[in-house]
This record gives structure tokens, C-alpha cells and sequence, in this order.
């Protein structure tokens, strides 16, 4: 047994490894994965005792691995190099023997023949026997090494066996040989601790895995447990699909790959010289990534999501009149559409008509029963009509080209009432019109001693209507993280990202209906219903209703969870608020409410029943 | 397995006729036979025809001492030459070539030239052990200086080693050389000498006093060679498998610089031998240290005597100095093994 107690390992006051505790058990073969610069070959160095842990120690069956002398070592541990380079031309017979040197005196009851011949036969090198090493291909050689490794502990029953990144310079069928020989060697009793850089080949091959980064242990377990697609992007940045194989019921990765666009290294060229479109990059890098938002996409080009689309004007963009109201009147007879509005962590969609337009002073609002949106139209700078690959929509930019909201065409829809709505707002003059790209103003947090907290805690505390709020952040100058921490007590605590999704997954199981709150500068979406699927892919948590609604939001962005309580003329109102890093709000929840009547009661158990 | 005994025999065989020729040679001509006589005499064997009294006397004080140096210096050579390539992990480490026989010489010439402070004759019978051990501690510093600087991630680099060789060789030429302004007529012959080499001055006084640095050299170094065959893949490889390299490290570096430095104290710089001998027996023999290091004592004796018996015929009754003939011999042939394996020594 091999014990590895929290050791860690410094240069310059660098750590290189940080307290790392696992143990090897007799049998087992253990691959430690991880990216460059994680700390695999120091770790391997430090097993093989070639280093000194700064701290912690490593015991080996019972014994402190300093407290062994070198033969004793030699006979019970046996190290394959990455690297080994012999420079005089020695045979290949002569190098594997080399793995008996110390054996040789006190001779056990195998000759050296024999274990000679047994392992080169083994590691593929015996028709090479007479070889001078420096004519072999760098393949060839990590073999005969490979083979004086194994010959030097032959005759043990129980040695340990260190690989480091043994197979890189292999070809196929050696780097499967040279893994399964490790692997039958464990069932013979050895342990075996292997760098490896194909995860493929530890999924395979090992019984357990180890995943460092950082210098850290991040993961340890059986393959299939560590080797998740969420894992390996987190160990490595690359993103892959994990399946597991029917018949043999091995974890599998294949790597999605990466696709570069040439046209990025020269940005530092003037852009006359970038001699593709901006409309030919774009739909590069769409195709590349089919799952990126508009915006990601414009932020990497290097341009807003309006100017993308002004690149294709007079071709499949028409610009409308910027009649907004005007517009948005028309909408409801276009009968079924879908209404989309994000922000940069969270995205909802629900299809229906827009009913009931309204305006309630600047905000101009749809009270539908599956559309429910409030518009600041008076952000609402730019309409452009796009058709792209077959979907044909409506978009709402503001003055600075970030997008507000999209309406698309669905198969129940009224093409004919959507044509003549274009031909009737088409702005004569099809050129792009100019963007303002007013900075955004940051807005600075006032220091919490200026602020009237008793004040703003009465005021919290008087509030008829849920939409009072931002009134009363506008009157105390609060930011609405500000707000949350000096709210009235037990009036907002910050609760874990994990209990909301408890939360959540909670709603969904016992059919408590929600209303998800996704916002951005010009629009606000209420996706109102009940959620039948709740699940995660890659960093992204995917919401979906029952009407067919759907809400995303990136788990990664989130930076603080608040549990929020106002009260209204109809009793306390619970919601659930998640915010970004730089304090701006991703969605809010709420149990499905109508003014007038109070809080469902399932809502408030579902929360005291998780947050709690 | 080569044939070992098979080279052992050839090599031995070789340097007997070589050495019973070569004392027959020179300036006045021995026959084969009478020399034979005269040994056999010295050691008790009468019952030959009597060979006559001068070539007795030739034999006994002015031949068979250089002979037997030529024998000793060039196995120092030849071993050390093999053990510290393979210290080097590297075919063309070499005494001369990493500069440590002119660290080697650059002492002796100190001592030389510093003779008149230190109250002994040189020539006298504790001159030799002085100069052998200034020498050795020129040898020894330089070898130091260029492992250090060589060593780069724990394992030496060629072209840093050959280039500290030449910083070095450089430094104790130029020191060497300056000493020469300050050397009267008689040390600047001295000096001239220790440039070229030779084994002129050879007799018996000066044989006693460096054969133990020598010979003791030669018999332990080959007990290293399973250490040598494990450096050769590797410092840390070799420790896996339970060597502890930093030992056979600096008992190798020591027990080779004591007998270049030795052998630099009696008969100056004499090039090629440490380098050529090893490469010869390995292409013959395989790289096992275990044959490479005796064998190597062995062929460089041989290679020394024929040198020095060309030195002494070739322009008789004028001599050549050795260095000239063994870089004659050994430059065109370095080239050439430069030419073939190239590739394999400069990875």
C-alpha cells in the first residue's frame, strides 16, 4: 500500500503541489490526469523519490519512503522515465539487463535469462536484441526501457510500478501493450501510478483516476465518475462528449475539436486589409459555434449585434422606421410567435400571441396569458426585419446595438400580415444607420454610511406593490445588490447557488408553478407556468415549461442567490434573485401570482422547505 | 555477449611484441634476441650468449624506463579517457578536448615556475609526488568547472561542456603563456615541453614516484563500470534502479583526474589518446564499461609505445615530441568518426 499524506511541494515559495493525500492500494492501477503545468511529472517525482516533498509524506507498505535504502527501493520500485536518452551504443540486451544490476549478487530463484527473455519478449523487443539503442526510433527505445523497468522488479510479486507519460512517444498498438501489460500486472498484485495525456487510454486502462489542477487534487475516483464532460472542460478547457460503451460499458470521450478562423490572427491588420466581410466572418464563426448567442458572437468580431446584422441590408435585413409603438401594435395579428429577450447569462423564449397591447407611461405593455412583457420603448432605437437560414423575425436594437427583444415567425403565424407590416414601416433609405454607443455609465455604489437605513428600511417595509421597488432604489441612490444587503432583516438573505437549484428541481417535481423575471435595459420577459424538465448542459441550466416556454441561464455567471421578501397589499411576496459579478440581475423567480391575490402557499413551503 | 577474452588476449598479446620491439628500436639498434637475453638475465635467467655491456646499459636505464612510462601514461590515459565519457554520458568528453589537462598543466607550470620558492628540486624523487598533485588539483578543479557549467537539468549538455572546455583551455593557455614571460631559459624549456609532451626525461626516480597515482587509477576505476553503464541512461534512472550516482560520480572524477594529472605532471599534454582509445574499442567491443574501461588501459599502453617508438625512429637521431605523433594519428581519425557518426554524438 502506497500512502500519500498531504504533501505539498514549493519552489520559491511557489507551490507546485498543494496538500495531496491518496492512497494505492495492492492491485490497483491509477492514472493521474491533467493539463500542462499541473503538477503530474513533480507529483511523479516526488513518488519515485527523486524529490522532496516541502511538505507532508509518503508512506510505502508501512514504511516512510526516506527511510528506504536504495537497493531496498530498487527492488520494490521500479520508475519509467518520459524521457531517456542513452548516448553510447549499448545493445538492447545490455540496456534491459541493466534492470538486474542490483539483482544480480543475492540472485533469487529466476535467472537473469529467463527474466531477460520474458520481458523483452513481452514489451515487442526481442528481435532487437543485438541492436545498437541508438539506431532504434524513439518508440523502439521507450520499449527496451520498458522492459529493463519491468525486469528490474520481476520477481517481485507486489512492487510498485511509476509510468511517467509512458506511451506518448508509442505508436497505437504499443500504447494499448504497454498499458494492458501494466494492467495484468496488477492483477498479479503490483500498483501502478501512470501520467497520462490521452484520457481515452486512462478511461480504458486504469481502475481509478486521479485528476490534478493547479497543483491541486480535483478529482479522484473511478473513471466514469471523474471523467465527466463537465470535468474534463474544467481540467483541460476542451469540450467533449463522454458516452459510455454498450458492449464493453467503458467511458469513452471524443473531443469536440476546435475550428479557427485564420481571419482572427491578423487582427492587427488594418481592417481593409481583412479582405472578408464582416457577414462572411460572422457566418464562419456561426457555423463553428452553432450554440453561440448573437452577442458572444459580436464580441468576439469585435462589433455590436447590430452592426452584424446591418451587414446584411439590401440583402436579407430590411431597416423599418423606428415607429416602435407603431410596430408593436401590429404584433398581435400576427397571431402565434415567438418572443425571445436575454441578456448576457440568461435567455427566454415563449410562444404566443401578443395580447393586449397597453401603454402605462413610458412602458408599453403586453398583459397576454403566454406573452407577458414589459417595453421601455423610448430604448427602442432600431427595427430591422431578418430572414436568416429560413427563419424569418423581427429585432429590436438600442442605441447602442446591444439587442433588446426578438419576435420570430412560427408555423402558426400570418406570413401575409407580417409582409404587408414590412412594406408598410420600410425606411426609405436602406443605409445603416448610425450608433450613438453612448458609454455606459457604471453606476457607483454610494458609500453605505450616506445612506438613511431607517428610512429605507420603513420604506422597504411600506411597500404595496412589488413594483415599488425600483422607485425605492431610485429614492435612496441604492444599487439593488446595495439594497439586498441592507435590507431589513430577514427581509433578503444570500442563500447557495445549490439551494436554488434544489429549489428549482423542487418546483418542478411537485408542479408549483413559477414566473421567471428575464430582464435587460429595454425589456423585461415573464415566462409565467409550469416547469416539466429541468437540466444542465455545460455550464448552461435549461428550464423548460410545460406551455413549451423555455428559460437558460449560465450557473457559471452567477454570483450571488438572494431569497427577497416584500410586502404588498395582498400579503409578502417571496422571490428568488440571481445576479452576476458586477451586481447587474440575471432572472428573478417568483410563484405564480396575480395581483390581488396572494402568494401560492406551495410556493412559500417550497422555499422554506429548501432554503432553510 | 562480444567475445571478451578474445580482445583481452589480441590486446595483451599486442602490447608484449610491441613493447620487446620498441626496446630493441631507437637510436642505437638492440636485436630482438638480445634483448630477451638482457631481461631474462635482469630477472635471473642466465645461460644466453652475453649481449654487450653499453646496450645493457642502454637497455636497463635509458630505454626500458621510458618504455615502461610510455606503458603507464597511456593506460592512465586510455582509462580515464573511457571513464569520464562515460561520466559525461558523452563519446567525445576527453581530457584534453574539456580542458582538463591544460587545468593539469597549468598547475605544473605554476609549480615549475614557482621551483625556486619551494626548497625542492623537481627532478628529485619528492619534485614528482609535488608536481603530481599540483597537477591532479589542476585536473580536478577543472573537471569540477566544467561538470558544473555543463549541467543543465541535472544532466550534462554537450555543446555547454565542449564550450566550458574551450573557455578553460583557453584561460590556462593564456596563463600558462604568461608565466612563460616571467620563466628564465631553462624553465622555458621545461615548459616548451610540457606543450608538446614527451617521455624524454623518463627514469627510474620519476617511475616510483608516480606509479601509485597511476595504477591505483587503473585497477579501481574498472570495479565502476556496471555505475558507468547505469549513468549512461541516466543520472536519475540509474538511481531508480538503486545506484547512487552522486558516489560513482565523484569517486570516478577523482580517481581519472589523478591519473591525467599525474600523467600531465611527467610528460605534459599528450592529446587524442583518452579520446580515440574508448571510441576503437567500442566499435570492436560494445559499450559496456565493463570491457570498455581495461580494455581501453590496455589499447591506450599499446598506442602510447607505438607513438613513442614512432617519436624516437621516425627522425632519428632527432625526436619528435608524442603530442605530434599522437594528434598525427588521432585528428584524421576523430575526423573521421566525426564524419560517420555525427548524428549519434551531437544529439
Amino acid at each position: 500500500m502506497l500512502r500519500v499524506e498531504s504533501i505539498s511541494y514549493k519552489i520559491n515559495n511557489r507551490y507546485l503541489l498543494k496538500d495531496i493525500t491518496f492512497s494505492i492500494r495492492k492491485g490497483e492501477m491509477v492514472a493521474i490526469l491533467g493539463a500542462n503545468g499541473a503538477g503530474k511529472s513533480t507529483l511523479m517525482k516526488i513518488l519515485c523519490r527523486e524529490k522532496q516533498p516541502s511538505e507532508g509524506r509518503v508512506v510505502y507498505d508501512a514504511k516512510n519512503l526516506d527511510d528506504y535504502s536504495a537497493k531496498e527501493l530498487a527492488s520494490k520500485r521500479a520508475t519509467l522515465y518520459q524521457q531517456n536518452t542513452v548516448s553510447l551504443a549499448f545493445t538492447v540486451e545490455e540496456i534491459v539487463l541493466m534492470g538486474r544490476y542490483v539483482k544480480e549478487k543475492d540472485n533469487t530463484n529466476i535467472s537473469n535469462e529467463l527474466v531477460l527473455k520474458e520481458t523483452m519478449e513481452i514489451c515487442g523487443v526481442s528481435h532487437l536484441a543485438d541492436r545498437s539503442m541508438l539506431t532504434l526510433s524513439g518508440g523502439e527505445q521507450q520499449r527496451v526501457h520498458l522492459a529493463r523497468v519491468l525486469a528490474q522488479v520481476w520477481d517481485n510479486k507486489e512492487a510498485l510500478l511509476l509510468l511517467d507519460e509512458p506511451v506518448s512517444s508509442m505508436d497505437m498498438l504499443y500504447q494499448h501493450q504497454t498499458l494492458a501489460i501494466a494492467n495484468a500486472l496488477t492483477k498479479k498484485g503490483f500498483m501502478v501510478v501512470c501520467v497520462l495525456h490521452e484520457i481515452n487510454l486512462a478511461a480504458q486502462y486504469a481502475d481509478r483516476v486521479i485528476m490534478l489542477k493547479g497543483g491541486r487534487k480535483w478529482w479522484d475516483g473511478a473513471p466514469e465518475e471523474v471523467l465527466t464532460n463537465r470535468n474534463i472542460f474544467t481540467a483541460f478547457g476542451v469540450h467533449t462528449q463522454v458516452h459510455t460503451d454498450p458492449r464493453t460499458l467503458l467511458t469513452q470521450i471524443t473531443p469536440n475539436g476546435f475550428k479557427l478562423d485564420a481571419a482572427v490572427f491578423n487582427s492587427n491588420l488594418a481592417a481593409s486589409h481583412n479582405k472578408r466581410s464582416l457577414k462572411e466572418r460572422f457566418i464562419s464563426y456561426r457555423d463553428e459555434y452553432p450554440a453561440k448567442p448573437l452577442w458572444q458572437i459580436a464580441e468576439i468580431l469585435g462589433v455590436t449585434p447590430a452592426e452584424i446584422m446591418f451587414a446584411g441590408l439590401g440583402d436579407n435585413v430590411i431597416l423599418l422606421r423606428p415607429e416602435m409603438d407603431a410596430i408593436l401594435q401590429r404584433i398581435e395579428g400576427l397571431g402565434l410567435v415567438k418572443a425571445v429577450t436575454y441578456n448576457e447569462h440568461c435567455e427566454a423564449e415563449r410562444i404566443g400571441v401578443y395580447r393586449n397591447f397597453s401603454k402605462e407611461g413610458y412602458t408599453t405593455l403586453f398583459l397576454g396569458e403566454d406573452i407577458d412583457l414589459r417595453i421601455f420603448a423610448d430604448r427602442w432605437k432600431i427595427a430591422l426585419a431578418v430572414e436568416d437560414r429560413g427563419k424569418e423575425s423581427l429585432q429590436f436594437f438600442d442605441c447602442n446595438g446591444k439587442a433588446l427583444h426578438q419576435i420570430y415567425l412560427t408555423g402558426g403565424s400570418y406570413r401575409q400580415v407580417y409582409l404587408d407590416l414590412i412594406a408598410e414601416f420600410k425606411q426609405k433609405d436602406q443605409s445603416a444607420p448610425l450608433l450613438e454607443k453612448t458609454e455606459q455609465k457604471e453606476r457607483e455604489e454610494k458609500r453605505d454610511a450616506e445612506i438613511d437605513i431607517s428610512d429605507f428600511h420603513q420604506a422597504w417595509n411600506n411597500m404595496l406593490d412589488t413594483h415599488e421597488f425600483y422607485g425605492l432604489l431610485k429614492r435612496f441612490g441604492l444599487t439593488r445588490t446595495q439594497a439586498l444587503r441592507l435590507a431589513p432583516p430577514s427581509r433578503a438573505v444570500q442563500v447557495s447557488l445549490e439551494s436554488f437549484r434544489r429549489t428549482i428541481l423542487n418546483c418542478s417535481d411537485i408542479e408549483v408553478p413559477v414566473m421567471m423575471f428575464t430582464a435587460n435595459e429595454g425589456c423585461v420577459q415573464i415566462n409565467t407556468g409550469q416547469l416539466c424538465n429541468v437540466n444542465s448542459n455545460g455550464p448552461w441550466l435549461n428550464l423548460s415549461e410545460r406551455s413549451g416556454g423555455e428559460t437558460r441561464l449560465n450557473e457559471d455567471d452567477v454570483h450571488s442567490v438572494w431569497h427577497v421578501v416584500k410586502p404588498t397589499v395582498d400579503g409578502d411576496v417571496n422571490s428568488l434573485e440571481l445576479y452576476g459579478a458586477n451586481g447587474n440581475m440575471i432572472v428573478q423567480f417568483f410563484g405564480e401570482r396575480k395581483p390581488g391575490i396572494p402568494e401560492l402557499e406551495s410556493w412559500k413551503k417550497v422555499l422554506i422547505n429548501n432554503l432553510s | 555477449m562480444r567475445n571478451k577474452k578474445t580482445i583481452y588476449t589480441c590486446l595483451t598479446l599486442g602490447l608484449f611484441i610491441v613493447v620487446v620491439f620498441s626496446l630493441g628500436l631507437g637510436a642505437m639498434h638492440i636485436p630482438v634476441l638480445d634483448v630477451i637475453t638482457i631481461l631474462a638475465k635482469r630477472i635471473g635467467i642466465n645461460g644466453f650468449a652475453a649481449a654487450d655491456d653499453l646496450a645493457e646499459n642502454v637497455l636497463l636505464h635509458v630505454r626500458l624506463p621510458r618504455i615502461i612510462l610510455g606503458v603507464l601514461v597511456g593506460a592512465a590515459l586510455g582509462i580515464s579517457g573511457a571513464a569520464i565519457q562515460g561520466i559525461f554520458r558523452n563519446p567525445l568528453a576527453e581530457p584534453g578536448l574539456i580542458g582538463i589537462s591544460a587545468g593539469a598543466s597549468l598547475f605544473a607550470v605554476l609549480i615549475i615556475g614557482m621551483e625556486s620558492f619551494l626548497f625542492v628540486s623537481l627532478s628529485e624523487f619528492l619534485g614528482f609526488y609535488l608536481l603530481a598533485f599540483g597537477a591532479f588539483a589542476g585536473a580536478g578543479l577543472a573537471a569540477m568547472l566544467v561538470y558544473q557549467f555543463s549541467k543543465t537539468d541535472g544532466k550534462p549538455n554537450v555543446a555547454t561542456m565542449l564550450l566550458a572546455g574551450i573557455a578553460i583551455n583557453a584561460l590556462a593557455g593564456a596563463l600558462t603563456g604568461l608565466l612563460t614571460y616571467t620563466a628564465d631559459e631553462q624553465q622555458l624549456r621545461t615548459i616548451t615541453f610540457w606543450m608538446l609532451g614527451s617521455l624524454g626525461g623518463a627514469n627510474w626516480d620519476m617511475i616510483i614516484g608516480i606509479a601509485p597515482f597511476i595504477l591505483i587509477p587503473v585497477f579501481l576505476l574498472p570495479l565502476y563500470g556496471k555505475g558507468l553503464n547505469l549513468f549512461a541512461i541516466g543520472e536519475h534512472q540509474a538511481e531508480q534502479i538503486g545506484m547512487n550516482p552522486g558516489k560513482i560520480k565523484n569517486r570516478v572524477v577523482i580517481l581519472s583526474t589523478l591519473s591525467v594529472g599525474a600523467c600531465v605532471s611527467v610528460t605534459g599534454i599528450i592529446g587524442f589518446v583518452g579520446l580515440l582509445v574508448p571510441h576503437i574499442i567500442r566499435l570492436i567491443g560494445g559499450a559496456d564499461h565493463r570491457l570498455v574501461l581495461p580494455a581501453s588501459a590496455l589499447l591506450g599502453a599499446l598506442v602510447l609505445t607505438v607513438s613513442d617508438m614512432l617519436a624516437r625512429v621516425l627522425v632519428a637521431p632527432v625526436e619528435l615530441p608524442i603530442g605530434v605523433i599522437t594528434a598525427l594519428l588521432g585528428a584524421p581519425i576523430f575526423l573521421y568518426i566525426l564524419y560517420k557518426d555525427k548524428k549519434k554524438i551531437l544529439q
